[in-house]
């Protein structure tokens, strides 16, 4: 009888263990405390491992202390969530931190589940104080990119196939890297190179151009603006939808020099001033059928390139498109097309060629696998026509794989 | 401020002042009229620039699409390069206090690469007062 006792007492603790532990709810981690003082008051905005919804918060506490680790209250005055920030909670403090007290440890209680107590996750951080500081911080944080993004855009590819005990490459780089010192001031290398004749533009660009970005559409902007100034948070949503519908968000002016030259070794280089005025669009939503997606365009409308005894007018435009298949089934996750045309006339004959010369070069990845904060995918390539400085003719058509940055959530 | 120990009693109900206070934190805070970190005219700029984003500023804290927006990079949501410095545009028009912040660190915030939080951060750092 006693061990029958014993037996169904100890089954009756363990199916009261699993129970619970069936019922409680994962309490995401505070995985960052940033703690500021604003004119506002002082708060903390405390970052979760995982979006917590709000109906589960019970609670904050907050305690501060010295570097000796003498902890004291600090009273909560309210909490709530961020706009667009699911993984944020932010807590307001009453009155302020006193001078010497340089931490700051928050406790957010969550809901645990039906039947079960809150449970508290905590964070600790430096509260800081000078905003010089915390501006630093944040630019190191921008600056915490990989190296090729930090080089503001790289696009290189590089295609080897070996044919017939012939070696067949290409090399396609565009490199832009901004001044540290001086803004809206861009330094570029464009190398578009083939080992074959028909596919070898034999172009190759170095130099340094300055950019200026006016924005387009005032009206609805200043309208956008004063009404987020003043809270008329229905009115801006209006101005917002207005600007939403149009077509160029902005365009720009580009001006700059560079030099030309035959990257195959002619020995032909070129110093120019280059000069362009063109259009960007807004972002504009694509809806097939099962594919949703989303496409954007730049337009050169206008350009000059002189030299000593050059004179070229441009013009020109580019295009992307992205699609991506809602099918989870579907083999390819992720499509992207990409234009680039320009056309050049030619005011003064360069090597025997006057009138136009235009440039063509169109591209189609197709991603279908991500690993981590990569795609991969493969990507075919069709270049048509000539580039200066000698306008060698190209007609070429490449395959090969591609691994991109997948730019989604961290 | 006096000190005191920290006790061992709930200390939410203490930390939270009456419960008047922690009716209004449950129902949400308006935690926008009380902190001004240009969170708002962040989404507000990039929705001006891609259709892909919305906003909805009326509700309190305001609401986008993607849900998640500030976790993702602006390239997720369409904008490259180009657009990068249309959106410092709109941005130093909507919070003119740091226009000089805005285009003295322009060649780290025009990358599409950037996660929307990190610049966001950079936005709420450049509007804090400046010590003392």
């Amino acid at each position: 009888m006693n061990s029958n006792s014993r037996f169904w007492g100890l089954l009756c603790l363990v199916a009261v263990f699993f129970c619970g532990r069936g019922h409680s709810a994962d309490i995401p981690a505070v995985s960052l405390v940033e703690a500021f003082a604003a004119p506002g008051g002082e708060y903390a905005d405390i970052t979760f491992t995982a979006a917590v919804e709000w109906a589960r918060v019970r609670g904050a506490r907050a305690h501060s202390s010295t570097e000796t680790g003498r902890w004291n209250v600090r009273e909560v005055e309210s909490w709530a969530a961020l706009g667009g920030r699911p993984r944020q909670l932010r807590v307001m403090l009453s009155g302020e931190t006193p001078t010497a007290h340089t931490l700051l440890r928050v406790c957010v209680s969550l809901d645990a589940g039906a039947g079960l107590p809150p449970r508290e996750t905590c964070g600790q951080t430096r509260f800081g104080r000078n905003a010089a500081a915390e501006l630093l911080r944040a630019v190191e944080k921008l600056s915490r990119l990989p190296a090729s993004d930090r080089d503001k855009s790289v696009l290189a590819s590089v295609y080897l196939s070996r044919q017939a005990s012939a070696t067949i490459g290409s090399a396609d780089i565009n490199l832009v890297r901004g001044d540290a010192r001086s803004k809206d001031l861009n330094y570029f290398v464009r190398l578009k190179r083939g080992s074959m004749a028909g596919m070898d533009p034999r172009h190759l660009e170095a130099g340094a151009a300055w950019r200026r970005n006016v924005l387009l559409h005032r009206s609805e902007r200043t309208r956008l603006r004063d009404w987020t100034r003043q809270g008329g948070w229905a009115e801006a949503a209006g101005a917002l939808q207005e600007l939403q519908q149009k077509w160029f968000a902005g365009h720009t002016v580009e001006v700059g020099v560079k030099l030309e030259g035959d990257a195959s070794g002619e020995n032909r280089w070129l110093g120019l001033v280059d000069a362009g005025w063109g259009l960007q669009s807004t972002t504009r939503r694509v809806n097939l059928p099962g594919a949703p997606g989303w496409f954007r365009f730049r337009l050169l409308a206008a350009g000059v390139e002189a030299g000593r005894e050059q004179a070229r007018v441009k013009w020109g435009a580019g295009a992307a498109l992205l699609v991506e298949p809602q099918e989870p089934a579907a083999p390819i996750r992720r499509w992207e097309f990409t234009v680039e045309a320009v056309g050049r006339w030619l005011a003064r004959p360069e090597l025997g060629r006057r009138g136009v010369r235009a440039w063509l070069q169109a591209d189609a990845k197709a991603f279908f696998a991500e690993s981590g904060n990569l795609r991969y995918g493969l990507r075919l390539s069709l270049q048509r026509g000539s580039l200066p400085p000698l306008f060698a003719p190209v007609n070429s058509v490449q395959l090969g794989f591609v691994a991109e940055s997948a730019g989604g959530v961290e | 401020m006096k000190s005191k120990k920290p006790k061992k009693i709930n200390q939410h109900a203490k930390a939270s002042g009456s419960r008047a206070a922690r009716k209004r934190s449950s129902g949400g805070v308006p935690a926008r009229g009380a902190v001004r970190d240009g969170a708002v005219e962040l989404a507000m700029a990039v929705a001006g620039l891609t259709a892909l984003v919305r906003v909805d500023a009326s509700c309190d804290p305001f609401v986008t699409e993607p849900a998640d927006l500030f976790d993702r990079t602006f390239a997720y949501v369409g904008l490259d390069d180009n657009q990068m410095g249309l959106l410092r545009e709109e941005l130093r028009a909507m919070l003119p206090g740091i226009a000089a912040q805005l285009a003295a660190h322009s060649q780290a915030l025009d990358r599409a690469e950037l996660r929307i939080a990190d610049y966001a951060s950079f936005l709420r750092a450049a509007l804090l007062p400046p010590a003392g």
